[in-house]
């Protein structure tokens, strides 16, 4: 399971069009394991009863790739992501059991951050982002994770303006960078002056900050730090191609449209240069002229900073131009996990044959759709053994008594489904 | 498949007129507007209007399902809202049920202008109106147009009565517009709810207690009830899941046949609309600019923005690479002049109604990339565009005949970002610190008839301009 994806391949018919940056093959960094999820399983205590919403998630990321999860509504995409960044409310969620270990900055000499076995023996590689705690993961969100969701007005403060927005991102990350731009000199500045000044650019909101930093020995860098800010807030904003970027900088988030942000929302991401990109129904909303675009920014991130790509979205079609790999959630457990070649070429489990014979295509014009039978089943009471069992066209006996485990079919090609499990001699399963 | 030959449906819920030879076109239209007031300032006056659906012309055959797509805001739903008459038309006429020769003559009339029209044809037009205009006919024919017609929404929740059991919701229509009795209304829910693929069962629930493709399966229960002639489905799986969309995509096609149905269908999703529709009108900010068969549409679009449309979606296998349009769809209540869509055209000429907002825009968009873009933007105190006529105020720190050069394309830093836009600038003056620009006064784009025989609204085909 911890192979690193095969060679990106892209459905034939696709083609890479939509990256238009990257020629071939866009994977230019190293993929190395970014992080594995295992066992994930997350239960909501409600009235109706507890909602088995995950119940059994693995699957791996890996830096520079773009992983995709695709799956009906309340299939747990959404929860699986916040789960990264521990955004799932906690009650009425509950975790019992699972990881989700994320490989760290700070790994020894010896392997250069690839995570040997004496650093994961020493827990050094990977952190559990599930037990980290609360300050730690600000960090590491702030840091280390970046996250576009469908709604930006959701994450975006509504009393700032994007200038606070931006210069907050580029302080947090590039701040040093920044400030040596203006002419401090960092390094004969203490931690305390350093965080201040940081502030300062970001804070129109606070006149106390603004106070503090109008304070020796940074009074005197202060509107050189402000011009650094604005110089490099007009230059991503730029990359995004957002009209006026100028005038943009003194708008409120309600004063542009859902795409405006939702590029302001990547140009921050830009800034941020994080490892991992979660990025939920992040076009949903979006005209497919605009979802063009921000698909094209979401791969530059992916090709200049090897960052890894979390893509939730619902949109079969769109996943199979745009993502490396995929996988294939039903009812809160993974199905199927491949490259997108594979599961969409080759599909192995049933659901997978389903949802793809579901999508009107060229082929299907006029005529009518396979489609899947029935209806999600409810997660207070999911059914017995597969909980694709009630819907299945090629259910077997034992199919409703066992739960069939995630087996490897070859190439990194993953598939939980009893059609793929082998008959021990015996007759019983393994 | 006509009522006689289709004894399964068993309660007679047929209108007056359903004994008569069915005409073809179903519906049609000519210039047919809905504005909507942009109100402003302390007294709330109106300031101007969101043309919602500007000026369209169309025509459903019957039998046809006839799709309209297009990006958020292009005016797809209230063209479909005004059609079925949820509201009332700014301007334009909407004809009911009309035999095509009928039609032609409508079209005939209205396609000339007051004064070209004889007396003796306003006459006859107001006969004609009479006869099929949906809001001006009265009577019979007003029943038969409001038992005829039914719509099926985007959000099946919104569209149910939460509180109504799903038999009453069914029931409804049947109530207002037959005389069936109590039981026997309860017979044809029955026999409408086992159409859709619901079952009995379900006659006694409430809508919570239904997923979202149930819902909509009541929703279409509901618009068939009265036998109709002609459903409106606005994004009716948008929704809803992709295995669900199946379903109801499916469930849409049978019932089309066995009950002889006409649709409108509005998406915003290529892929469901090349997979149901037979036509497809293509709509950008208010206006319909490509309509033509669907195969010839998606085989070859002859429209830039339908090319451009079908290009990005991701729902469309494309061979090559993908079309990507600059900028985004503009605010309707400020609509480029010219065409609507030259500023994102990747096939605009010098003849596609360029204004000084282009000019502007150069600026805007270069001014962080380009230095001398940027010198220029700073240095710019006021401008003030009234059509194809344009006023740029610069401080006194520059040389304005040096800008003068810049700003009408004369010399290259502007106009190297595009050539189109330059060529169409017809004069420049100086006035003081203020360079006044005029380019050449284009109209915006009318359908018309391409060589392959559809309905485009381009000046690319057009004779007239070159
Ligand atoms: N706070 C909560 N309390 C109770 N149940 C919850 C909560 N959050 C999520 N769930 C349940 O968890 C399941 C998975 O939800 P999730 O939002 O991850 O679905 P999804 O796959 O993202 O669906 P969609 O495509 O509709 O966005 C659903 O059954 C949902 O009702
Ligand atoms: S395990 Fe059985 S029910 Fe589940 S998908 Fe496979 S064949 Fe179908
Ligand atoms: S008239 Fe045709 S070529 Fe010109 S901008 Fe409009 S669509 Fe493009
Ligand atoms: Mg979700």
């Amino acid at each position: 399971m911890n192979d690193p994806p095969a060679e990106k391949t892209r459905t034939t018919d696709g083609g890479t069009v939509i990256r238009q940056g990257t020629e071939g093959d866009a994977s230019t960094g190293s993929s190395e394991l970014l992080a594995e999820v295992r066992d994930l399983r997350l239960y909501f205590d409600t009235d109706r009863g507890v909602v088995k919403a995950l119940d059994g998630v693995d699957f791996d990321l890996y830096s520079g790739e773009i992983f995709a999860l695709v799956g009906e509504t309340g299939c747990g995409k959404s929860i699986t992501a916040r789960s990264f960044m521990q955004l799932v409310p906690t009650p009425p969620g509950r975790y019992p059991s699972g990881r989700i270990q994320m490989r760290s900055r700070d790994t020894c000499d010896a392997c250069g951050g690839s995570g040997c076995s004496e650093c994961r023996d020493t827990g050094n590689a990977f952190r559990d982002l599930l037990s980290v705690t609360a300050s730690e993961m600000e960090h590491i969100r702030g840091d280390r994770i970046a996250m576009i969701f469908q709604d930006p007005e959701e994450t975006l403060n509504p009393s700032l303006t994007l200038r606070s927005h931006l210069a907050e991102a580029i302080l947090a990350h590039q701040g040093e960078e920044v400030m040596r731009e203006a002419g401090v000199p960092v390094d004969d500045l203490n931690g305390i002056s350093k965080r201040m000044v940081r502030r300062y650019a970001s804070a129109e909101r606070s006149p106390l900050l603004t106070y503090i930093c109008s304070l020796p020995p940074l009074r005197k860098h202060k509107s050189a730090i402000r011009d650094a800010v604005r110089e490099r807030s007009l230059e991503l904003l730029g990359q995004t191609q957002l009209p006026n970027p100028k005038a943009a900088l003194s708008n409120y988030p309600h004063e542009m449209s859902g795409g405006q942000l939702q590029r302001v929302m990547i140009a921050m991401a830009l800034a941020a240069r994080p490892d991992l990109l979660v990025a939920d129904e992040a076009t949903t909303a979006l005209d497919v002229t605009t979802q063009a675009r921000i698909i094209e920014l979401v791969g530059e991130l992916q090709s200049e900073y090897n960052t890894g790509i979390l893509y939730i979205t619902h949109d079969l079609e769109l996943v199979s131009d745009i993502a490396d790999r995929v996988g294939v959630m039903y009812a809160g457990s993974m199905a199927e996990i491949g490259t997108v070649d594979h599961v969409y070429n080759d599909p192995l489990h049933p659901y997978t044959k389903g949802l793809l014979n579901s999508v009107p295509s060229e082929k299907t014009v006029g005529g009518r759709l396979q489609g899947i039978d029935g209806s999600i089943p409810d997660l207070t009471n999911p059914p017995k053994g597969c909980r694709f069992c009630t819907r299945c066209p090629d259910v077997m006996d034992h199919c409703s008594d066992v739960e069939p485990a995630i087996t490897d079919e070859g190439d990194g090609h993953e598939v939980a489904c009893h059609l793929y499990t082998d008959q021990r001699d015996d007759g019983s399963l393994t | 498949m006509s009522q006689s030959e289709n004894p399964d449906n068993v309660t007679d819920v047929g209108t007056a007129l359903s004994s008569e030879t069915k005409n073809e076109i179903i519906l049609q239209c000519t210039g047919l507007k809905k504005y909507y007031p942009v109100t402003g300032g302390v007294f709330q006056r109106k300031i101007s209007d969101v043309k919602a659906v500007d000026s369209v012309d169309f025509r459903i055959q019957r039998g046809d399902i006839q799709g309209i797509v297009g990006e958020s805001g292009c005016g797809k739903s209230t063209l479909a809202r005004v059609l079925v008459n949820l509201n009332e038309p700014t301007d334009g006429n909407i004809y009911f049920d009309v035999p095509g020769d009928i039609a032609d003559e409508i079209a005939e009339i209205e396609n000339k202008t007051d004064d070209e029209r004889t007396s003796a044809e306003d006459d006859r037009l107001e006969e004609l109106k009479s006869e099929y205009e949906i809001n001006t006919v009265t009577g019979k024919r007003a029943k038969h147009y409001r038992e005829n017609v039914q719509f099926v929404f985007q959000n099946p929740s919104n569209s149910l009565n939460p509180r109504k059991l799903i038999h009453q919701t069914v029931s409804q229509p049947l109530k207002v517009h037959t005389d069936l009795q109590t039981v026997e209304r309860e017979e044809r829910v029955r026999e409408l709810l086992n159409q859709v693929g619901l079952g009995e069962d379900f006659m006694y629930r409430y809508p919570h207690q239904l997923s979202g493709g149930q819902k909509q399966r009541v929703a279409i229960a509901r618009a068939i009830a009265t036998n109709p002639d002609f459903i409106v489905l606005d994004e009716p799986t948008s929704a809803l899941d992709v295995s669900v969309q199946a379903q109801i995509l499916n469930l849409l096609q049978d019932l089309r046949e066995e009950l002889d149905l006409t649709y409108l269908f509005i998406t915003h999703d290529l892929g469901v609309i090349r997979h149901v529709a037979t036509n497809v009108a293509v709509m950008y900010l208010g206006k319909v600019v490509e309509n033509a068969s669907r195969s010839e549409l998606f085989q070859e679009p002859e429209h830039p923005y339908t090319e451009a449309l079908i290009s990005s979606s991701p729902a469309i296998e494309t061979g090559g690479d993908r079309i990507r349009l600059s900028g985004d769809v503009p605010d309707p209540e400020d609509r480029p002049t010219g065409c609507y869509f030259h500023p994102r055209c990747h096939k605009s000429e010098s003849f596609c109604g360029w204004n000084g907002t282009d000019v502007l825009s150069i600026l805007q968009v270069n001014v962080t990339k380009d230095e001398r873009v940027e010198t220029l933007f700073d240095e710019l105190n006021d401008t003030e565009i009234d059509g194809y006529h344009a006023e740029f105020e610069f401080t006194n720190r520059v040389d304005i005949q040096r800008v003068k050069g810049e700003l009408s394309g004369e010399e290259d830093t502007l106009r190297s970002h595009n050539d189109e836009l330059f060529d169409a600038v017809t004069d420049v003056d100086v006035e003081g610190q203020t360079v006044v620009l005029s380019f050449r006064d284009i109209e915006t784009p009318e359908l018309i008839e391409s060589e392959s025989g559809r309905d485009v609204a381009c000046h690319l085909y057009d004779d007239d301009y070159e």
